[in-house]
């Protein structure tokens, strides 16, 4: 048999005995919540799609104010599929994002951060921060009206951080204005800096992941140690896994085809900033968190408070793995699980608020 | 702007006074009573005092003294009150000096007594009429402000109901037998919703065809004419047109005949053609050849109109669906071009001289209908291949969840 020669070959110089041996016994544990093991693969899934559909973009897009605009704008009319697979990638990027909130939350939910996996929860926090970061740079990309003055919004965001924020105002910027070299630096951090960084970081998440197996909610536990029920991982897990991926494939390509994303008008420094400038959905709740914050409170710049208040929020976030100590002694605590409510709650009103209301 | 004037009305009185030269008829005048002290009150907006022009330049005396018997003594010629015959001239003796007027701009007219005397007021005038305009009548008397002034009597947006104060009074116009209602029909017009609701003062308003210090209706052979000032393609076409001697043959006031004077309208294409309410059949009998070239020349307008708006309905319903369109708006725009120039080409009444701008119209919105018609396509094939996909990935799907279902027994 071919498939087996080849097989050999690889085997005697590589020795994959030990991979075959690890995926043979690796299983998943099965019970009422399993269905939100499968997140995590669809998400990374979705990563993959921007890899394979950003490298595509890579072949046709230029990273200039004068000619990012025409060259997405030929992408969308003149190379084959070129359309598709720019609405894809744009889509795929909102539905990862989107999928790694609810894969963030149900692990939060199931308190899978708990001892041994707080390392896995770290990494997977700052996955979630490199994707948003992904978001904001490439939303500018196509240097159209929208993303200009969402992007001078959002980067006028990060002056308000006491003492250093108008240095990282510029080191965003590349100047004090959003201009051309604003876009060639985000697309450096786009294409080179972030994926470079995702990668590490990835790669720990899921080598955690493999070495420290799926975790079993605290509540479940007692029930799943009396009846513990599995599944391999490899192919039973995977093939459920490959179902949601093929779904997930199937509406982007709904989406891509009926909502093609739009490209919009060039962006235009000079040209007055269009009314309801809106950051993208995921920032929306910041966004609106910062509208109710006053000018003033006490003697401190209101904003300044309010973005210190977020980030110190976003590193508790972080490390909450230390803060949750009955998880952490494999105990359910209900006060963690009333914070992700009221936070998914927050994120979902306040969201709700910004696009009916304004 | 005022804090401007009122520095400058500062200096000015400072100046005087500084000097010695006590302006004793600002001094006098200003104490007495409302009537006499108002022309003090009024002349320090305008433009004769801003300029160091005082009372005793139009009323001469002696302003130096506060005697009222020597400032305002005949013998050192003061006139007072100037008299109705007397306003034109007055105001001649420096307007219509070049050498003295060209001090305060050297690109200023002086012709304006001149052509006063061509106006059918300048002529009534001379005849000893003393209800006509004369330049106090437009201009104001103390409180005289530069043209550009926009709280002048005569600036464009104020000239109407300037000109209005005595061309709309019933009463005061009747023995002249002229119609009252010139002010209410430009009001109502193209040209008045131009300048007063766009804010666009080159829009035309009472001097603009009739003059101003010369201002006369203009005679029928000459309208083409005066609309041509700013009409200038319509009226080349029309003057080379056949109805150009007709209408002067048969006393047809050319432009007015067909689209009014003081109430023009905002043209539309409903008033060419053979069917109501057309104006073409007014004189055109349904045998004559003019009828002919009406029916070609609405019929043409109606089929450009018709094609453009299929090309563009095509291109907006891709566009809608997100279909990335290119040189669609350069080839609508050409389109819509053409139809512009086909509406003022019909100036020309011949057949044969719109046809090349039809033909262009035609080929650019065919181009538009094109673009639109691949953009549909191209959505088509796009929705083709998102059954295709979405098909094969629940196929897949599927047997892959059967697959799993057949596994099922391997969960221990």
């Amino acid at each position: 048999m071919k498939v087996e020669k080849i097989k050999n070959w690889f085997n005697e110089r590589l020795d994959f005995s030990g991979i075959v041996k690890f995926s043979e016994k690796k299983v998943v544990p099965v019970h009422k919540h399993h269905f939100w093991y499968g997140i995590g693969g669809i998400t990374l899934f979705l990563y993959v799609i921007q890899v394979l559909t950003g490298i595509l973009l890579l072949l046709y897009y230029r990273p200039s104010a004068e000619s990012a605009f025409e060259s997405v704008e030929f992408i969308m009319t003149s190379v084959k599929y070129g359309w598709l697979i720019r609405s894809i990638h744009s889509w795929g990027a909102n539905l990862m994002i989107f999928f790694l909130f609810i894969h963030m939350f149900s692990t939060f939910f199931m308190k899978a951060y708990r001892k041994p996996r707080e390392m896995t929860w770290i990494s997977g926090a700052f996955l979630l921060i490199l994707a948003l970061a992904f978001g904001f740079s490439g939303y500018l990309l196509p240097w159209n009206k929208l993303a200009f003055f969402a992007t001078k919004v959002g980067t006028e965001m990060a002056a308000v951080v006491p003492f250093i924020g108008h240095e990282i105002l510029i080191f965003l910027r590349g100047g004090e204005e959003v201009t051309g070299a604003t876009l060639t630096r985000f697309f450096g951090f786009h294409v080179a800096l972030l994926p470079m960084v995702t990668a590490i970081f990835l790669l720990v998440h899921l080598l955690l992941i493999q070495a420290q197996g799926m975790s079993v909610p605290p509540s479940l536990t007692p029930e799943y140690e009396k009846n513990p029920k599995s599944m391999k991982f490899f192919p039973d897990f995977i093939l459920r896994d490959a179902v949601g991926w093929l779904l997930v494939l199937g509406l982007l390509g709904v989406l891509a085809a009926i909502f093609p994303w739009e490209l919009g008008e060039k962006a235009d420094p000079y040209a007055s900033a269009p009314s309801g400038i809106k950051p993208e959905w995921f920032f929306v709740f910041l966004f609106q968190t910062l509208k109710y914050i006053p000018g003033k409170i006490l003697i401190f710049n209101g904003e300044s408070l309010a973005i210190m208040g977020i980030a110190v929020g976003i590193v508790i976030w972080i490390f909450i793995p230390f803060f949750d100590k009955r998880a952490q002694a494999g105990k359910p605590s209900p006060a963690f699980t009333v914070i992700g409510i009221f936070l998914v709650l927050y994120i979902l009103v306040l969201t709700a608020i910004s696009y009916i209301f304004d | 702007m005022k804090t401007y004037r009122i520095v400058l009305v500062l200096i000015l009185l400072t100046g005087y006074f500084a000097a010695g030269q006590e302006n004793h008829c600002i001094t006098c005048h200003q104490e007495l009573d409302a009537s006499l002290a108002l022309p003090v009150s009024e002349m320090k907006d305008g433009v004769h005092f801003l300029s160091g022009i005082l009372c005793n330049d139009c009323h001469g005396g002696d302003p130096t003294t506060d005697d009222p018997e020597l400032s305002m003594d005949p013998a050192k010629g003061f006139v007072g009150t100037p008299q109705f015959k007397d306003i034109a001239i007055l105001c001649a003796g420096c307007h219509s000096d070049a050498v003295y007027m060209r001090k305060f701009n050297p690109n200023v007219s002086t012709e304006q007594y001149s052509r006063y005397q061509t106006s059918q007021h300048g002529i009534l005038q001379a005849q000893g009429d003393i209800k006509v305009a004369t330049c106090t009548s437009c201009h104001g008397v103390h409180n005289i402000k530069k043209v550009s002034d926009p709280t002048a009597t005569v600036y464009p947006v104020n000239l109407a109901d300037q000109c209005g104060k005595c061309h709309a009074d019933k009463e005061y116009m009747q023995e002249y037998g002229i119609d009252t209602q010139q002010l209410e029909h430009y009001k109502n017009s193209v040209h008045a919703k131009m300048l007063y609701d766009q804010g666009d003062i080159g829009a035309p308003t009472c001097n603009d065809c009739h003059g101003n210090h010369g201002a006369t209706p203009p005679g029928i052979t000459s309208i083409a004419y005066v609309c041509g000032n700013c009409h200038m393609i319509q009226q080349e076409y029309f003057t080379a047109s056949p109805h150009k001697t007709g209408f002067d043959e048969m006393g047809f006031s050319e432009c007015g005949e067909c689209h009014g004077n003081h109430d023009i309208q905002q043209t539309n294409d409903e008033m060419l053609g053979v069917d109501e309410p057309a104006l073409c059949i007014n004189c055109h009998d349904s045998d004559s050849d003019g009828y002919a070239v009406a029916m070609k020349l609405r019929t043409d307008i109606d089929s450009l109109k018709a094609v453009i708006g299929i090309a563009e309905k095509m291109i907006f319903d891709a566009q809608k669906a997100g279909v990335e369109v290119v040189d669609e708006e350069m080839n609508l725009a050409k389109a819509q071009e053409s139809l512009v120039h086909y509406r003022t080409m019909i100036h020309t009444f011949s057949k044969e001289k719109v046809n090349e701008t039809f033909k262009a119209g035609l080929e650019s919105s065919d181009n538009a209908y094109k673009i639109g018609q691949q953009a549909l396509k191209e959505l088509s094939n796009r929705r083709i291949l998102l059954i295709i996909m979405v098909l094969l990935t629940l196929l897949v799907a599927t047997l892959l969840i059967f697959y799993i279902k057949q596994k099922e027994n391997h969960i221990h």
